[in-house]
C-alpha cells in the first residue's frame, strides 16, 4: 500500500479541529465518578491478562501523587508498561507503514504538539503526569482520517475524551486524578489570573499563573503569598528585579511595566544598542541592569551585570560569557 | 570561525569532540524551565550526551530545537557544546539564570 504523502484541504482542516478537540477536553472542568470509568479500566486491565483493580479517583493532582505513593508503599507494582504495549506497538506500525515523513511532521506540529503545548503543561511537567492527550490527539487523528482503525486505541482514546487529568495503573489499584474545577487563562491561552488562581482544584488546591508563568509559593504550604503581592503592587520594585526566577521577573515586570520601573527607579541610561539592549545605572543597586528583548518572542527581560561594563552589548555578551567578537559571530537567534 | 546559536536562555556552540567520558542520554530534552514547564527539545537525528552538569548534544542530519514560545532554529551536522545564560544578583553574585 503506497503511504500517504500530502494531505487533503479538508484533511488539513481537520487538524485544527482535532487539536482543539482535545484541548477542550482537557480544560473541560469536567467532573469524573469511578461509575463512568469503570468498565473502561476493567477493560484495560482485563486486556493485559490482570484482575479488574481497586479503582480510587482524586480531586488534585497533590492529592493523586500523594495518595499513590501511600498506597504504593503497602508494595503494589507498576503495570504501566504492559498498559503501553498493549496498544502502542500495534498503534504504531500502522501509522509508520501508512504514512510519509512530511505528513507525519505536520500532524505531529500542528495537532499533537498543538495540544501539548496547550494543555496544563506546567503542572503535567512539575508534578510528573503521565497525561497523554498529546500522543492520542496525534493517533485520534489518523483515525477520523481513515488511516487507523485499530479498535484497542479507540476504546483508550474513548476513556481518556471523558477527561482524566492523570491516571497511573498499578497491579491491583488504579490511581484516578479529576481535571480542574476552574481553569482561567489569558488571550494567548497560557494559564493566568490575577484575580484569582488560575488552577483551582476540587480540593480546594490553587496554582498561581501570570501569563503561564507559575508563582507558587511551594507544594505544601502554596497560597500564592508572591503572586498576592505582585496582583496587589506591594513587590517593591528592588525585590521585583531581584526575583531568582528570570521568567517570574519577565512576567513581574510586565505586570509593573518597564517603563515604569526605569522611572521609578530613576534609573539612568549608561548605554544602548540596536539590537534591542539598554544598559542602565540604578541608585543604590552596584551592578547596572540590563533591558532586553527575545528576538523571537518579543518579551522584555532584565539582568543584573558587571558595574564594570558599561557598553550594552558588551554586557549581553557578558551573559553568555563571551566577547563583543564572540558575540557578533551569533549565526541564528531566537 | 566559531558557530554560536542561541535559543532563548540556552547557547549552543560548535566544537570538535565530545569528551570520551560524557554519556549517552535517553531524551531528546535539553533543558526545562522551573516556571513555565516549557522545554528546549531537538526533533531529528541528534543524540544528547552528558558528563557531570555539562551537556553536549551529536547532530547527525540537520535538526530542529524546539521550545513552546521560541520560535524553531535549525542545528547543523555537527558537535555542540551547551551554554548557559548567566547574570548578577542584586548583591552582585554571579548566578545561572533560572527560568
Amino acid at each position: 500500500m503506497s503511504k500517504l504523502e500530502k494531505l487533503s484541504p479538508n484533511q488539513i482542516q481537520l487538524m485544527s479541529k482535532v487539536g482543539d478537540e482535545w484541548i477542550n477536553i482537557a480544560h473541560s472542568r469536567k467532573d469524573l465518578t469511578i461509575e463512568e470509568i469503570r468498565d473502561d479500566i476493567n477493560w484495560i486491565y482485563n486486556k493485559c491478562g490482570l484482575k479488574s483493580p481497586q479503582i480510587i479517583i482524586f480531586d488534585s493532582f497533590l492529592a493523586h501523587k500523594v495518595g499513590t505513593w501511600l498506597i504504593t508503599q503497602s508494595g503494589l507494582n507498576s503495570v504501566w508498561n504492559s498498559v503501553w504495549n498493549s496498544v502502542w506497538n500495534s498503534v504504531g506500525n500502522s501509522v509508520w507503514n501508512s504514512v510519509g515523513n512530511s505528513v507525519e511532521n505536520s500532524v505531529r506540529n500542528s495537532v499533537g504538539n498543538s495540544v501539548w503545548n496547550k494543555k496544563l503543561e506546567y503542572i503535567e511537567h512539575y508534578y510528573f503526569s503521565i497525561w497523554s492527550y498529546g500522543w492520542e490527539s496525534f493517533y485520534d487523528y489518523f483515525t477520523q482520517i481513515g488511516i487507523l482503525n485499530n479498535q484497542d486505541f479507540n476504546q483508550i482514546t474513548k476513556f481518556s475524551k471523558k477527561g482524566i487529568f492523570g491516571i497511573v495503573y498499578y497491579d491491583k489499584c488504579c490511581f484516578v486524578c479529576k481535571l480542574p474545577k476552574k481553569i482561567l487563562k489569558d488571550d494567548q491561552g497560557r494559564l493566568h489570573s490575577t484575580k484569582e488562581s488560575a488552577v483551582q482544584w476540587r480540593d480546594g488546591m490553587n496554582n498561581y499563573f501570570i501569563h503561564g508563568v507559575c508563582f507558587d509559593d511551594d507544594i505544601w504550604s502554596n497560597h500564592g503569598e508572591l503572586w498576592r503581592k505582585l496582583i496587589k503592587r506591594e513587590l517593591p520594585i528592588k525585590e521585583t528585579l531581584a526575583l531568582k526566577n528570570i521568567e517570574q521577573r519577565h512576567a513581574a515586570i510586565s505586570l509593573y511595566g518597564a517603563e515604569q520601573i526605569i522611572s521609578e527607579t530613576k534609573a539612568e541610561l549608561v548605554s544602548k544598542c540596536n539590537r534591542g539592549y539598554d544598559l542602565y545605572k540604578i541608585k543604590d543597586i552596584e551592578p547596572h541592569l540590563l533591558k532586553y528583548k527575545c528576538p523571537s518572542t518579543g518579551r522584555i527581560y532584565t539582568s543584573f551585570t558587571p558595574r564594570s561594563i558599561t557598553d550594552a552589548k558588551t554586557a549581553m555578551a557578558w551573559k553568555y560569557n563571551k566577547t563583543v567578537e564572540e558575540w557578533d559571530q551569533l549565526r541564528i537567534e531566537s | 570561525m566559531e558557530t554560536y546559536y542561541r535559543h532563548g536562555d540556552l547557547l549552543l556552540r560548535r566544537v570538535d569532540t565530545i569528551p570520551n567520558k560524557a554519556r549517552k542520554t535517553n531524551t531528546n530534552i535539553l533543558q526545562v524551565g522551573e516556571a513555565t514547564g516549557h522545554s528546549h527539545k531537538l526533533r531529528g537525528k541528534a543524540q544528547i550526551y552528558e558528563l557531570q552538569e555539562q551537556k553536549y548534544v551529536q547532530v547527525e542530519e540537520p535538526t530542529e530545537l524546539l521550545h513552546e514560545e521560541h520560535k524553531p532554529i535549525v542545528l547543523e551536522r555537527g558537535t555542540y557544546i551547551l551554554e548557559h545564560e548567566r547574570e548578577l544578583d542584586i548583591l552582585g553574585e554571579i548566578q545561572r539564570v533560572q527560568d
